[in-house]
């Protein structure tokens, strides 16, 4: 059983930390997620644990992170349900090529370099039970993702949201997520399947058959959520505790095909009905709760697994340097490239570069699930969360520079991006 | 095909399928790397009976002698669970472990503070791993070394898939 009031306490300060440090990220033009993030290294042995021990011993004992894991794991899946709600795939079926080009470079881009770089890193942060093709692929797919939801906080605030620009750093997060989820679940698959006595095929077969069910078959069941909802401008709070027992139950349904509890909460999200108001109404009743107190534990959770301790001496330092170099030439430099050779300027492709550089609350989720599967090392799971950071937090005084003003605004197309939840994450 | 397509296309087969191409010859080249062997997880540690004062007298007091590694290729953290205030930072070079104890509090041996090191060997005994070597206090010459021998425990080391 849970020690109630150690539990508490930890909620108590994790979220009073994540709340200060984020209001003073905010001080700073950065989005609010970036200083909770923040936060949550600081709650670990980084500092807490380093400065203070036997405090943090005591607010964290090693028994109740079980706990704390749990429910911080709980947010995720909602998280990521609401992250799925606003993929629209309508929006990417009319990508323009330029579209279509900059999405698939700043995954390939990044991709590659990743996996060049894991020939150095796997002899010198790895060991022999993770073969060089998981640690590489998940290398790639980790420095590919691009934070959704940070990059459409950064583009509303700067009223960037229906510029060309906008639009199409939009367009191409998207793109990257569905895909780089789509690696990354073939990665967890293949390195669960290592320790199963069930052929690979089959539970290939099972997601494959999984996720044709829930797009041909659940996804038109879902209409009627939407059809309740324009008849009678609600969803009864049956309605919407059936819609989060879906989340739950996809996301039940993927972990046991062996992939992750996230990926089904995320899929169902995306197969959701995306009627702007349908979708502002969903995720306005479940946000408050998932992103003002089970998110803020989330980054508590992974500052308590992030320990700058490790990094020690000049070398571990230069391989995290590296590590962020190569994260920023492959998602910014590919993009930017991409963009440049679609015909956009200078500063408008590197703007777009930089937005498709933050990484943010997306970055460490796909690392805590890489720790858990423990396809990397403590090590280099700090240098990753370092390099997620960094480029998360170099975003605004990097567009401050390059794109001063606003670009070129497009078609006032509404966007279905509901933009309290967007508001709230950030 | 119009000149706008035919651009997209050159721009595409030369910026995402010729990088693919390259990713798989990197996978192909990757695959005759060998890492750090893998000694991450949880080991129960057995301390030569007979040797158990001076310097070793602490590790006689470790509850159930568990110890924990926690490895990032050829660097380890090693630490005693439930023992926050005592860790231990090594290096793996092949098959030698090498460590010191690292403490907020002094550990107290035969002379005063103690500063421990761990010399060892690991090696595969059947289907597990065994660490094996001696623990020696370097502020202490006439201190005795104690010999050690840990292993794995866990079954498998559940790990990122070979």
């Amino acid at each position: 059983m849970p020690n109630l009031f150690t539990l508490v306490l930890q909620i108590t300060v994790i979220l009073a930390v994540c709340r200060v440090t984020g209001s003073l990220f905010q001080r700073f033009h950065q989005p609010r997620v970036v200083g909770e993030m923040f936060a949550g290294i600081l709650l670990g042995p980084s500092l807490l644990g380093w400065i203070a021990p036997h405090f943090s011993a005591y607010l964290f004992p090693s028994g109740s992170l079980g706990f704390l894991n749990a429910l911080s794991q709980v947010g995720v899946v909602i998280f990521m349900f609401l992250v799925g709600l606003e993929i629209d795939p309508k929006e990417l079926k009319h990508e323009s090529h330029s579209a279509v080009l900059v999405s698939h470079v700043s995954i390939t881009a990044p991709f590659v370099l990743a996996s060049l770089l894991a020939l150095f890193l796997y002899p010198r942060l790895s060991d022999d039970s993770v073969s060089f093709t998981n640690f590489a692929l998940f290398m790639g797919a980790a420095m590919s993702i691009t934070a959704f939801p940070v990059l459409a906080r950064i583009l509303q605030e700067r009223d960037m949201m229906k510029t060309k620009l906008g639009s199409l750093a939009i367009a191409c997060a998207a793109v990257d997520d569905v895909t780089g989820w789509c690696i990354l679940a073939y990665i967890v698959v293949l390195i669960r399947a290592a320790h199963k006595t069930t052929p690979i095929w089959i539970t290939l077969a099972g997601i494959v058959l999984f996720a044709a069910i829930m797009i041909y078959g659940v996804r038109f069941l879902l209409r009627e959520f939407e059809h309740t909802f324009r008849k009678h401008g609600a969803i009864s709070e049956n309605g919407m505790a059936f819609l989060i027992l879906l989340a739950l139950g996809s996301a039940l349904c993927t972990e046991r095909l062996g992939i992750h509890l996230l990926f089904g909460s995320f899929l169902m999200g995306a197969i959701m009905p995306k009627e702007p108001r349908f979708v502002r109404y969903v995720v306005e009743r479940l946000e408050t709760i998932t992103i003002a107190l089970l998110l803020p534990l989330f980054f508590a959770f992974t500052g308590l697994r992030t320990n700058v301790g490790l990094l020690k001496g000049p070398g571990m330092w230069f391989y995290c340097g590296l590590i962020i170099s190569v994260a920023a030439l492959g998602k910014l430099g590919g993009s930017m490239a991409a963009a440049r050779l679609s015909g956009m300027g200078w500063r408008e492709a590197a703007g777009l570069g930089t937005l498709m550089n933050t990484r943010g609350l997306m970055g460490l989720v796909i690392l805590d699930i890489g720790l858990d599967v423990k396809v990397i090392s403590p090590a280099l799971f700090t240098m990753m969360v370092i390099m997620a950071l960094f480029t998360t937090f170099m975003a605004v005084p990097v567009l401050d520079l390059i794109c001063p003003d606003q670009a070129e605004p497009v078609s006032a197309k509404p966007t279905s991006l509901p933009t309290a939840v967007l508001q709230e994450i950030a | 095909m119009s000149g706008r397509s035919r651009n997209f296309v050159f721009a595409y087969a030369f910026l995402v399928a010729l990088p693919l191409i390259g990713l798989a010859g990197v996978l192909k080249t990757g695959r005759g790397l060998t890492a750090p062997r893998a000694i991450d997880g949880l080991w129960a540690f057995q301390i030569d009976a007979g040797a158990q004062t001076g310097c070793s007298g602490f590790f006689a007091s470790i509850p159930d002698k568990v110890i924990s590694i926690s490895q990032s290729g050829k660097s380890f953290l090693l630490s005693i669970p439930g023992e926050p205030r005592i860790a231990a930072t090594g290096t793996l070079e092949g098959n030698a472990i090498r460590a010191t104890v690292t403490s907020r509090e002094s550990l107290q041996s035969c002379s005063g503070p103690a500063q421990l090191r761990l010399v060892a060997n690991v090696e595969k005994e059947a289907d597990s791993s065994v660490i094996s070597g001696q623990l020696s206090d370097a502020t202490c010459s006439s201190c005795a070394s104690a010999v050690f021998k840990a292993t794995r425990k866990e079954d498998a080391p559940r790990k990122g898939g070979r």
